[in-house]
């Protein structure tokens, strides 16, 4: 199945230029037509398609200019069940009225007659993404941690998504755990279905991991935002600033350790001590806990760093089954079917042996 | 004179890597044809070493199978208050070594789980299963690395 044909019927990419402007036009309140230019696809993850444009256009007073960021689901991608674009549109609704840097979402377009695919028009954001899995990116963030500005603005920034009061950000649609270890055991069984759903045969050491998670899950005695994948890589940075979180992707209400695991994993950092390769680890004790009155658990948080060799593995395994069902052909996911293996002696050795 | 197959995807792959896909303009097509170069590669230390692990492996379950079955018979024997070894325990053995198929302990595993995790004999079960997939991992990890 090519990915044109997951799609649907829709506009064709050479007409989206034209397709924008067109769906734009009544929603900005333009007296003539909206001009759509700089339109370009970015290479960010493996779910949704991104690209970044510029609209211009006159209203009744005055010429306008705003740049924009379109995310399509192509309906192929990688974990695309965890990742609804509805659900994406409505937890950055709710976090405009909390002190998390996120893009502002105008529209959620779910036709996919409409837009070429189920889509979200959002805020472009000014600021850099650079990869930290590339040597530029390293240097980049290793640079800026000399500096010492975005230090302290990556760990604001994730402390911001803790103190966000969800309840009163209409976040609880994400579901809440009950009191207990329900989270630990709602994630296993999550990740659970997603190897399940990858079709891949598995291996004793996974499921070894899954039973020792089940377990040892640990009780979750705060409820918090997670945003799941919070590192360098996921967020836009300028002038030492973290400007907005993106990847808004695998959020949900659980233990805020989850969140500070996936900053203390060593899987986020590349030959360097610093957290998510900017991040000094005192400075982010110190910070984050002052910021949020959280104390940090390492014990939970090494729990959850084995939660998150299960999930890399469920990762792999589904990015390998979709390329293996023939509804992805992109070539990066059939190289996966070998990064389960990494993943999977990763969790042996987390599991000491 | 004629190639192993190893050694025929080894040559693809740098074929691949070295002369096509530096001269492809478009950068996606270009990074797709990098990953046919390191696929091959893979496919070519896969084709390499299949038949040595696969010897390794039935060793090691043959091993296991009998650790095994010398610590459940342990834990039968012993007096304790905490009950007998499943049935369960000892049929997934029993099924792993006939399968010659290390894949089958993950059924070992699930029914430990099952039993009591903590258990003496649980225990010293996991600890051999685990000895012989740090090894199965390890020759997996030869060609994905």
């Amino acid at each position: 199945m090519s990915a044109a044909s997951v799609r649907g019927e829709g506009p064709d990419d050479r007409d989206l230029a034209g397709v924008l402007g067109e769906y734009l036009r009544d929603r900005l309140g333009a007296s003539g037509p909206v001009g759509i230019g700089s339109l370009e696809r970015i290479a960010v993850g493996w779910s949704h398609e991104t690209w970044l444009f510029d609209a211009a256009w006159s209203d009744d007073i005055d010429e306008q200019r705003q740049g924009f960021c379109l995310r399509r689901d192509p309906g192929n991608a990688l974990l695309r069940q965890e990742s609804d674009l509805a659900e994406q549109f409505r937890v950055l609704r709710c976090l405009e009225s909390t002190a998390v840097a996120a893009p502002r979402a105008f529209w959620y377009e779910p036709d996919p007659a409409v837009l070429g695919a189920p889509a979200i028009v959002m805020e472009r954001v000014v600021g850099e993404c650079p990869s930290p899995w590339r040597r530029a990116g390293r240097e980049y963030y290793a640079a800026a941690a000399e500096r010492g500005v975005l230090p302290a603005s990556f760990t604001d920034a994730l402390a911001a998504v803790h103190n966000v009061d969800w309840k009163a950000a209409g976040l609880e649609f994400l579901g809440v755990p009950r009191a207990g270890s329900d989270f630990a055991q709602r994630e296993i069984a999550k990740w659970q279905a997603l190897i399940d759903d990858s079709g891949h045969p598995g291996h004793p050491i996974l499921a070894d991991l899954i039973g020792w998670l089940k377990h040892n899950a640990p009780p979750t005695d705060q409820l918090t935002l997670v945003h799941g994948a919070f590192r360098t890589g996921n967020v836009l940075i300028h002038d030492d600033q973290v400007s907005a979180i993106l990847d808004w992707e695998l959020q949900v209400i659980g233990d805020p350790m989850y969140d500070v695991a996936y900053m203390l994993t060593e899987l986020n950092r590349e030959g360097t001590e610093l957290l998510s390769n900017v991040v000094p680890r005192e400075l982010f004790f110190d910070r984050y806990q002052q910021a949020t009155g959280i104390e940090i658990d390492e014990e939970r948080c090494a729990y959850f760093q084995l939660l998150y060799a299960m999930r890399s593995a469920a990762f792999w395994m589904s990015a390998a089954g979709l390329y293996a069902d023939g509804s992805n052909s992109d070539l990066r996911l059939a190289r996966t079917h070998w990064s389960v293996t990494v993943a999977l002696e990763r969790a042996a050795t987390e599991l000491g042996y | 004179m004629s190639l192993d197959d190893h050694e025929l995807l080894s040559r693809l792959a740098d074929t691949v890597r070295t002369q096509i896909a530096p001269a492809v303009d478009d950068e996606y097509a270009r990074t797709q044809a990098f990953m046919v170069s390191v696929i091959l590669h893979r496919l070519a230390k896969q084709a390499q070493l299949t038949d040595e692990h696969c010897a390794a492996e039935a060793a090691d379950v043959a091993a296991l199978a009998d650790q095994l079955d010398a610590v459940m018979a342990s834990a039968r024997t012993a007096a304790d208050d905490s009950g007998d070894v499943p049935e369960s325990v000892g049929n997934a053995v029993a099924h792993m070594r006939s399968q010659t198929s290390i894949a089958a302990a993950s059924e070992i595993i699930e029914a430990l789980y099952g039993w009591d995790a903590s258990h003496p004999a649980a225990e010293s079960a996991l600890a051999a299963i685990r000895f012989a997939l740090r090894r199965d991992i390890d020759r997996r990890m030869e060609i994905a690395r």
